[in-house]
């Protein structure tokens, strides 16, 4: 199972209370 | 994370089932680094509905590590909601995993924690004493260290008694 991410805070947020999920932030760098 | 712990078949597994998953990139998503206080990358976060972070992490993990990291994330979240019997399946497993990881000592401390607050009032000395066994250099075995005294003092009444 790939991982899907989120396009940005706000629709993974309202994802993660429609499907009642925890929400996993990464904030990360680019490298 | 990308090259080698993102694409392991166990983190992908957990992050798909279990988790809704997002990527702000620390230095334009200025106003969310600065709520969640994201300081440095990676900085992982696990977070409720409401916004409540439950666990933070930092820096690199290797993928059987980060295996734990999700696995004790989602335990102390249904802990902290109260769901104990669900928080020690996942703690123990986490806890009781052949691969060895600096979380399985943590995750101990709060399995017994959970198996205590779920009614089994002995299962928080046998349980943290078993951080004393397997954990001994961890940060958590001076946090339950007090438990070996009491122990002996109980033993010591009912020499007594």
């Amino acid at each position: 199972m790939a991982i899907t991410w989120e396009k940005d805070y706000a629709s993974a947020l309202a994802r993660a209370r429609s499907e009642n999920k925890p929400l996993f932030v990464d904030f990360f760098s680019p490298t | 994370m990308d090259t080698v712990t993102y694409p392991h078949g166990g983190v992908q597994r957990r992050l798909g089932e279990h988790f809704v998953c997002v990527r702000p990139q620390i230095d334009v998503e200025k106003d969310l680094a600065k709520k969640y206080l994201a300081t440095w990358t990676p900085g992982f976060f696990f977070v409720d509905g409401q916004e409540n972070v439950h666990y933070r992490a930092t820096g690199y993990h290797p993928p059987e590590m980060f295996e734990h990291l999700l696995d004790f994330a989602r335990g102390l979240m249904a802990f902290n909601r109260g769901s104990y019997d669900e928080a020690g399946k996942i703690l123990t497993a986490v806890a009781e995993d052949k691969d060895p990881s600096p979380l399985q000592a943590e995750a101990c401390f709060w399995l017994g924690v959970a198996r205590y607050k779920g009614g089994d009032k002995d299962a928080l000395s046998k349980t943290w004493s078993s951080i004393l066994d397997r954990h001994p250099n961890s940060l958590w075995a001076p946090k339950v260290g007090f438990i070996r005294e009491k122990e002996k003092v109980a033993k010591g009444r009912r020499r007594t008694g």
